[in-house]
């Protein structure tokens, strides 16, 4: 039961862990961007956001996963929320790492600032796979 | 070892040493932003950029042994793997040329010679031959013969600080935003610094002789010498 009730916080909070890392370690390279160049600060900080969609992702999948907790339906919300989870904290830091370096290169060469992006938006493509499947499969768990 | 996002990508981009004809930011800048650094890892940095850097004039009086003695508990003290293997390749190739001109300044007793790194056994043993049995083992070692050959220093610094510079850039791609890029670049501005130092002293000379032979060619000059003549 109580693996259960892990299950269905699980990816809500294992979402917003990764999203503070993400967001914390794309942010810092943010900030020194910022001290470097004197235009196109906002992008830099749009940036630095990014990380934060898995937490959104995460609040989607527990209110998919909001039933009740019984025997039956507790391994199941189990699995899919923790793993969910987990594939959302890793997204999410693995993507700030992206978006930092993504910042430094676009710091240096402006033009290449959209391509630079591409390595972020990739993680993310596994992010929302891992949402959406969850999604797919949550409503086979007994209500 | 912290990992330092904010610091490194507060530093503008230092181009290759061949393009980078002016700095993109002072010392006293630079130092500023070190600030953001550990106390840990400043005091690492210090003596990193003393070993990869020494003012030679610290160790006027000192014989080679004595300042090999020196290097190496030097280099027991740093932590990094990584930055102890760019200054070993550093002081290798500072030992090669170090070989190769106390060979060509007449030194026949191969026991007098002292270096760091792994090489020194072999160039011992190998003295009087003419690669000193590195060849296929030392990338450098022909070029450095070559450069030697034509009797120019300037040409021999060039090249090692060529080498220098591609042996950081490729660490400092590996590790980012870690200590060790923040040190790999510090290394690589402190070669572009000594690079435009030369440029401004050959400059210096150029202007100061110019001027000098443009003063004398003066009617100014000539009528002060007349002046005097009278």
């Amino acid at each position: 039961m109580a693996l259960g009730w892990a299950g269905l916080y699980g990816p809500m909070a294992l979402g917003a862990i990764g999203s503070m890392i993400g967001c914390a370690l794309a942010g810092q390279a943010a900030c020194g961007a910022l001290l470097e160049t004197e235009t196109g600060h906002g992008r830099y900080i749009g940036i630095a956001a990014m990380p934060s969609s898995q937490s959104i992702y995460g609040i989607v999948v527990m209110f998919a996963l909001n039933r009740e907790i019984t025997p039956e339906s507790a391994p199941g919300l189990a699995a899919i929320g923790l793993l969910c989870g987990l594939a959302l904290l890793f997204s999410a830091a693995w993507q700030g790492r992206c978006c930092a370096s993504a910042i430094n290169v676009a710091k240096i060469r402006p033009e290449i600032f959209g391509m630079s992006l591409a390595p972020a938006a990739i993680v993310e493509g596994f992010a929302v796979f891992a949402f959406i499947f969850a999604l797919v499969i949550s409503a086979g768990v007994p209500a | 070892m912290s990992d330092y996002y904010t610091l490194l990508t507060a530093l503008p981009w230092l181009a290759d040493i061949e393009q980078c004809k002016q700095l993109p930011i002072s010392r006293i800048a630079l130092d500023k932003r070190l600030t953001m650094l550990a106390d840990e890892d400043r005091d690492q940095l210090v003596m990193i950029e003393s070993l990869y850097h020494p003012n030679w004039s610290h160790f006027d009086g000192q014989v080679d042994k004595e300042l090999v003695g020196v290097w190496q508990r030097e280099m027991s003290k740093i932590q990094s793997p990584v930055l102890l293997e760019l200054i070993h390749f550093h002081m290798e190739l500072r030992t090669l040329v170090g070989a190769l001109r106390t060979r060509a300044a007449g030194v026949e007793n191969p026991e007098r010679f002292y270096g760091v790194g792994r090489w020194v056994v072999r160039i011992r043993k190998h003295w009087f031959e003419p690669g000193f049995g590195l060849e296929g083992i030392c990338p450098q070692l022909n070029a450095l013969q070559r450069l030697m050959a034509k009797d120019n220093p300037v040409l021999v610094e060039q090249y090692i600080n060529q080498q220098l510079w591609n042996n950081l850039c490729q660490a400092e791609r590996q590790y980012h935003f870690s200590f060790e890029a923040v040190a790999c670049y510090v290394l690589r501005w402190a070669i572009a610094e000594r690079n435009q130092q030369h440029d401004g002293e050959a400059a210096l000379q150029q202007f100061t002789a110019s001027t000098k032979r443009l003063l004398e060619q003066s009617s100014l000059q000539q009528q002060l010498s007349q002046g005097c003549g009278e």
